[in-house]
């Protein structure tokens, strides 16, 4: 007979009825608190952009200042400061959607990357705009439909072809689709031809490209249950197509898994940097120009945090710098620190994206809320 | 939260070996006999039949939780199609061809908990209940194979979400497998979801039921007036199985193994 959650009149009941009582309680406090709490370098500030963004997930930001926030839920938000106080002040959802979680503009057009399927909202501010609704088609389709790690991240390059990150199905296990599990792929959306970019990952949940490079570089998340301490998530750089990151053979470089032990780690491309066991580096955004000077040259990255390590870990927002020719990285530190107090946790970083103005933004699927980071005297 | 989980003596795992037994044997006897026409309330009759002749005594039968809650008022569980759990038995309440029936036996035996249920599919289901009779089994499976010592008890949720994943199933969360042996729910939860609260270490002699409860639709529940039986709230299928198990050094025994299988 299953155990209930408040309906035992022991000591353990009393255990259960906390827990039960426990999740929304902090899940769904007030996130100016997380605003409130954020610590980031000197000179700047965090401050919040939009709340009752029930998880909130992947930024774009058009040209105009739209920004686009996809969801685990159902529904994308748009959201833009009319007022120019640095809060959203207009919005519109566009809801009946499936884990909307990927977004990404092109021109006028916002793409949504859903479980198995890209769609396309044709020139959605201006039907907003003349009280039209939303025309969504799809762009794409056929992708996997297994909702274990089946959170698209979709963006556009330069040329306008649409990448998507396609997580394995599973903790560890062989993809079961080597082209459509575990890869990066990049689409001609005209033609809907495409390839896989890189192959390896076992969960990419944030990609951008280097903007003096062009290259992409890609986060991936680590396996789970190989204690503690392993293995580290990956920053990966994808200096050619085509290269493959490891797993399920080797993990953060040279860690062989101890399932699938029959390919060497030497078979494959290590990662640009270990970012730490279980710490869920997702999004990552590196700084188109010099707006925010102490952010010029830099990439950040989102550590979601851990969920399955004794001690949490992540929960912030680092600042990668790189050496001159793009190729390394060259040195880490904090961008926003703050949101884990002990066990306490306040907000967890899911991606960053940049606004015209210069001023960041990065979202928060705990408090359901979007930040903005600007100068002090902005 | 560790200290409170008992870790068992032989001894006791002895006593409560022989409870699981019980538990498999009565439900080994309904393979034959639950079959459409009958009642859910039939099958509570034999059950109480069969363990009062082995000198036990159901947990189930009067299991009052809370003052303000009515006492269960039969031996077993048993939960039809859409039920999640807890199903009261009536005879009134006929199966009919193409159902699928959890029966959940719990007796107490010489002070000794055994507690395990099981699938039953009534004439002949369709695809479907057929399919998600299965994929809970393979979720219940998964989950013991996820019994390490060393390893957090997260890691059974985690191995059945990722089967339920898998299958395009939802996964149960307000009620959860629970420690038991001494007592019919003892600590731990055993979260049968994706969590980063099991943080307990899984520990030789540990005794607990895995129980998910995996549903065809959403995994949201609905308690009915009775105060027991719980629904799927979209009405889609459920489905559930059960063992107890007792931590080994290097995996889980399943003390309600059936011996046919």
């Amino acid at each position: 007979m299953a155990a209930m959650g408040t309906q035992m009149n022991t000591a353990f009941n009393r255990l259960l009825a906390g827990l039960a009582l426990a999740v929304p309680a902090a899940a769904w406090a007030d996130p100016q608190t997380a605003a409130d709490a954020a610590v980031v370098p000197e000179g700047l500030t965090l401050q919040l952009y939009a709340s009752a963004i029930p998880q909130a997930r992947h930024l774009a930001v058009k040209e105009d200042g739209t920004v686009a926030v996809g969801t685990r839920a159902d529904a994308v938000h748009l959201l833009r400061d009319t007022t120019g106080d640095g809060r959203a002040d207009w919005r519109h959802e566009i809801g009946g959607l499936e884990s909307p979680n990927g977004v990404a503009w092109l021109g006028d057009d916002l793409y949504i990357g859903e479980t198995a399927r890209v769609l396309k909202a044709a020139d959605v501010l201006a039907r907003v705009a003349a009280n039209k609704p939303v025309s969504l088609e799809v762009a794409l389709d056929g992708f996997p439909t297994s909702k274990h790690h089946g959170a698209r991240v979709i963006a556009f390059d330069e040329s306008g072809r649409l990448h998507i990150s396609l997580g394995v199905p599973c903790n560890i296990c062989m993809p079961p689709d080597p082209e459509l599990t575990g890869t990066i792929r990049s689409y001609d959306l005209d033609s809907g031809s495409g390839y896989s970019v890189a192959y390896g990952f076992r969960n990419s949940v944030g990609f951008d490209w280097h903007p003096g490079t062009g290259e992409m570089w890609a986060t991936d998340h680590g396996r789970d249950w190989m204690g503690d301490d392993l293995p580290s998530d990956e920053l990966n750089r994808i200096r050619e197509p085509g290269l493959h990151f490891g797993y399920p053979y080797c993990h953060q470089g040279d860690l062989p898994d101890p399932e699938f032990d029959d390919r060497p780690c030497a078979d494959f491309e290590p990662p640009a940097l270990k970012t730490g066991p279980h710490v869920a580096n997702n999004g990552i955004h590196f700084y188109r120009g010099d707006a925010i000077g102490a952010l010029a040259g830099k990439a950040f990255i989102a550590l979601h945090g851990s969920w399955n390590r004794s001690t949490k870990i992540g929960y912030r927002v680092d600042m990668i710098s790189f050496t001159d020719d793009g190729s390394q990285v060259s040195e880490r530190s904090i961008l926003v620190d703050g949101w884990l107090d002990g066990d306490d946790v306040l907000a967890r970083p899911v991606d960053i994206e940049q606004l015209p103005d210069g001023s960041l933004l990065v979202s928060d699927d705990y408090k359901g809320a979007v930040y903005r980071i600007l100068p002090l005297d902005g | 939260m560790g200290s409170d989980i008992i870790i068992k003596s032989d001894a006791q795992i002895t006593g409560i070996r022989q409870a699981c037994q019980l538990t498999v044997a009565i439900l080994n006897s309904l393979e034959d006999r639950i079959k459409p026409g009958i009642s859910t309330g039939l099958i509570d009759q034999w059950c109480a039949e069969q363990i009062e002749a082995a000198g036990a005594i159901s947990a189930a039968l009067n299991y009052q939780p809370a003052a303000e809650q009515k006492p269960f008022p039969n031996s077993v569980c048993t939960s039809v199609n859409h039920t999640i759990c807890h199903g009261i038995p009536s005879h009134e309440k006929q199966l009919r061809d193409g159902d699928i029936v959890n029966v959940d036996v719990t007796v107490v035996l010489d002070g000794y908990y055994g507690d395990s249920s099981r699938m039953y599919l009534v004439g002949n289901p369709g695809t479907l209940p057929r399919s998600l009779c299965t994929g809970a089994h393979n979720c219940l499976m998964r989950g013991i194979e996820a019994v390490v010592p060393g390893e957090r008890f997260a890691s059974i949720g985690a191995a059945i979400q990722e089967e339920a994943d898998q299958c395009g199933y939802s996964v149960v969360r307000e009620y959860c497998g629970h420690g038991t042996g001494l007592e019919f729910h003892e600590p731990p939860q055993i979260l049968h979801y994706r969590n980063s609260r099991s943080m307990q270490i899984i520990r030789p002699n540990m005794v607990f039921t895995i129980e998910p409860m995996i549903n065809a639709g959403e995994r949201h529940t609905r308690l009915l007036a009775d105060g027991w039986t719980v629904v799927t709230k979209d009405r889609s299928l459920s489905a559930q199985w059960e063992h107890t198990v007792v931590v080994t050094d290097t995996g889980a025994e399943i003390l309600t193994a059936n011996g046919k299988a």
